[in-house]
């Protein structure tokens, strides 16, 4: 609805800490209780951080660092060389995975961290925590682009050319498709396991209702919509693709017919979105090195910004604590506080 | 932002026509210059200071069917990947499998936003084996396609054949792609600097090559100026080739007898209008009226000229007349008499209608509206952007003092206006690279551009 809005009053939001890594980071994760940060980085670095103080507890040297998953205990590693790497939380080494050929450019933890599913090339293949392999899909039509679990860590969703999968954690079965007929570039599942929404090349995104299989297509992005992140309640679904946020409402019978609401501020393309894991509340990062957050059932505003060194490249929002942690091209790792949501 | 694009050469080529040689002596060459490779066939590389990522080539269509934003996914990927590497690279070399279009691999940089904005295309490299090509130029689609979106055309193995041989290959080549550099190498031994940083894809070099080929062409192959009194003529033809042609007669405005380029170019923009179809029998008038004789019907066919003021006037025709045993008659008292032409001239048959790949260069004086050439470049491309490969020019524009300069792949296309003319000649210059051109159909909707 149009309306005179008062010029909003962006806070600049303030850093709770800041560190550098000296490296390109391309993947960033955190331990389950949220006191650890590992951040990989093109170069061939895992930097552990310590999530209150900024403090790099240690680094380590490994391949070009593509996908990070931290389990339970154990952090898996996959890298340029085409291996998967675990690492206990002190650093060491605890195996390395067999070779696999091409990069492996997806590695991902189930929730009770019992299973790692690690995509390289076509192929996912998935290994007990103990490193013993126990199932190798088919090759996929492509590359693999994205890899999730669900909720109840019951099935594995794969994202390629052609369409997504969901694989069950049962050797002999086939996997559910959901066709498409373009190239898939990234995946989110909704957390209540409901919605499987993707990204595409040409510039859509698409999603599918699991339990009927009905799926619809959002087009029209500028670019392409790689950035996706669905709300705690997964009645929302945030989508880049363009300097502005779109956010389609899946509330009620859902975004079909309906426009979203377009969160505005930015001033180039974004790249990465996250919401809190409890609260409606969403962290975007975009090319004009600009972090934002927003309380987009409240408002159309940031409610606070900050200013980047360099292009971001990862956003993770603290459960716990109203602070986010941005990665970006220079290797600066920092620490904002969203002072305005904690009071809200 | 585009000073800091990464430089791509796409470097094609069927098996065994020497693409790793090259890559090879590329790498291996004192430049200075970091370089990626990424390499879709298993190539026996070992050269150190350049990193080389083999990957498998995924060619991703699009849901909408579009065949132009066909992309390459495994390009998007790895070189996204690329970029995120401290040790930044001065240029990347894509090598390409032998059987590989190189359409997707070049739309790439122009479809993809990532891509557009950290790379350019510089060129792309066609490796052709001077000995071999002839087993693949008639059939396959793939060599017809490396060579036609070739900015540098390397004709390797030259030493495999005798001179002649290598002048019909060269020529064979020119004949598809007019806007080639061509360099003929033994063991792929050219210097870097003619593959590296080529601009092949760059709006301000896009012409730089001059296709040899641009000479001025019409869209008839024949012209003759003949002394008429007057009184009733007669245009009268016997069977042909075709069943209808093109023809103009009009008063020849110069005092001399011979044909200008500006009275070629007048009746070449003529024959861009719409025909006027004329059965036999019906009357002719000079002028400027574009008739298009219908032939179709057996034996002898006449068409009445009726000439009110004597004097010299020129019969443009489409075909050479001896195709269609043409001749003009008067009514004389000594009876019906054939006029011999007081000045005739051929012209380089430029309607050629090849199913296969070629070039079609059109060059034009006079501006050209901006609206109306914009209708008629996206009407060409909806229509025949699958067929066109290729294609640069420069264009004078009325009421602009700057060159405008386009280029485009397929039906993407980037235009915009480079540097002021000058001193230089405002002179259009188009050329098409692709299959089933028809130069007529063309030249007709550039000439109907016309300010």
């Amino acid at each position: 609805m149009l309306g005179v809005s008062p010029a909003a009053q962006v806070s600049k939001l303030s850093s709770a800490w800041k560190t550098t890594i000296d490296d390109y980071p391309t993947a960033l994760a955190a331990s389950r209780d949220a006191r650890m940060l590992v951040v990989g980085t093109s170069g061939g670095l895992l930097v552990a951080i310590d999530a209150e103080t900024g403090t790099v507890n240690w680094r380590r040297e490994c391949a070009g660092v593509l996908a990070v998953s931290f389990g339970p205990e154990t952090i898996a590693v996959g890298g340029q060389d085409g291996r998967t790497r675990i690492y206990a939380r002190d650093g060491e080494v605890l195996r390395e995975l067999p070779a696999t050929g091409p990069w492996v450019e997806h590695v991902a933890w189930s929730p009770n961290g019992e299973c790692l599913a690690t995509a390289s090339g076509k192929i996912v293949r998935l290994w007990h925590a103990d490193g013993r392999p126990f199932l190798e899909t088919h090759a996929h039509a492509s590359t693999i682009t994205a890899l999730q679990w669900n909720r109840r860590g019951t099935e594995l969703a794969v994202a390629c050319y052609g369409g997504a999968y969901l694989w069950e954690l049962d050797p002999g079965a086939n996997p559910r498709r959901l066709p498409f007929k373009g190239s898939l570039i990234s995946l989110a599942w909704s957390p209540d396991d409901q919605f499987v929404a993707c990204g595409s090349q040409d510039c859509s995104v698409h999603f599918w209702r699991l339990p009927t299989g009905r799926d619809s297509e959002m087009s029209g992005y500028p670019q392409k919509p790689k950035a996706l992140a669905w709300d705690a309640n997964s009645t929302m679904l945030a989508t880049g693709g363009a300097p502005s946020v779109c956010l389609w409402d899946f509330s009620g019978k859902g975004p079909e017919g309906s426009m979203p609401k377009e969160l505005a501020a930015h001033g180039a393309a974004i790249v990465g979105l996250t919401f809190h894991p409890r609260k409606a509340l969403l962290a975007s990062i975009a090319l004009d090195r600009m972090l934002c957050i927003w309380e987009p059932r409240k408002g159309l505003h940031p409610i606070g910004r900050a200013n980047l060194s360099d292009r971001p490249e990862c956003v993770w929002w603290h459960p716990k604590d109203a602070s986010v942690v941005t990665a970006d091209a220079s290797g600066e790792i920092a620490c904002w506080r969203v002072e305005g949501a904690r009071t809200s | 932002m585009s000073g800091s694009k990464v430089p791509v050469t796409v470097l094609t080529g069927f098996l065994g026509s020497g693409k790793t040689t090259l890559l090879n002596r590329i790498l291996s060459e004192n430049h200075g210059k970091r370089i990626a490779v990424i390499e879709n066939e298993f190539g026996e590389i070992g050269i150190d200071q350049a990193l080389v990522i083999n990957a498998d080539e995924e060619i991703f269509e699009m849901n909408n069917g579009c065949i132009c934003c066909t992309v390459r996914g495994d390009l998007i990927r790895i070189l996204g990947n690329l970029m995120k590497r401290r040790d930044k690279f001065d240029h990347i070399l894509v090598e390409t499998t032998g059987m590989a279009d190189p359409g997707p691999v070049a739309q790439t940089f122009f479809v993809d936003d990532e891509m557009r904005d950290m790379f350019k295309l510089d060129g792309i490299i066609t490796m052709v084996d001077a000995k071999h090509v002839w087993l693949h130029i008639d059939e396959s689609s793939e060599c017809k396609e490396q060579i036609a979106f070739g900015d540098v055309i390397v004709l390797n193995k030259a030493d495999l054949v005798t001179p002649e041989q290598l002048d019909q290959v060269e020529k064979r080549i020119r004949s598809m792609n007019a806007l080639a550099r061509v360099h003929r190498s033994v063991g792929a031994d050219v210097p870097v600097s003619a593959v590296l940083d080529v601009g092949g894809f760059d709006l301000s070099r896009a012409l730089e090559v001059k296709p040899a080929f641009l000479e001025p062409e019409y869209p008839f192959e024949w012209a003759g100026v003949f002394d008429l009194g007057e009184g009733m003529h007669t245009v009268a033809l016997d069977d042909g080739p075709d069943p209808s042609m093109s023809l103009v007669i009009r008063p020849v405005p110069s005092a001399t007898r011979e044909l200008t380029d500006a009275d070629d170019e007048a009746v070449a923009r003529l024959y861009a209008t719409e025909e006027r179809p004329a059965e036999p029998g019906m009357v002719l008038s000079p002028g400027e009226t574009h008739w298009g004789l219908r032939l179709a019907t057996k034996g002898a066919k006449t068409f009445p000229v009726r000439i009110s003021a004597a004097g010299l006037y020129a019969l443009y025709t489409q075909h050479l007349p001896e195709e269609f045993t043409l001749s003009v008659r008067g009514e004389t008292a000594e009876g019906v008499r054939v006029h011999a032409p007081a000045f005739a001239k051929t012209y380089t048959a430029a309607h050629t209608h090849d199913a296969s790949i070629s070039s079609v260069g059109i060059r034009l004086d006079g501006a050209i509206d901006e609206t109306k050439v914009n209708k008629w470049m996206s009407k060409l491309l909806r229509e025949q952007g699958v067929d066109i490969f290729r294609m640069k020019g420069i264009l004078n524009v009325a009421g602009s003092d700057a060159r405008f300069v386009f280029q485009g792949v397929h039906m993407l296309f980037d235009a915009r206006e480079d540097r002021a003319w000058g001193n230089t000649p405002r002179t259009s210059e188009l050329v098409f690279i692709g299959r089933n051109l028809d130069r007529v159909g063309l030249e007709r909707g550039l000439l109907a551009c016309l300010a």
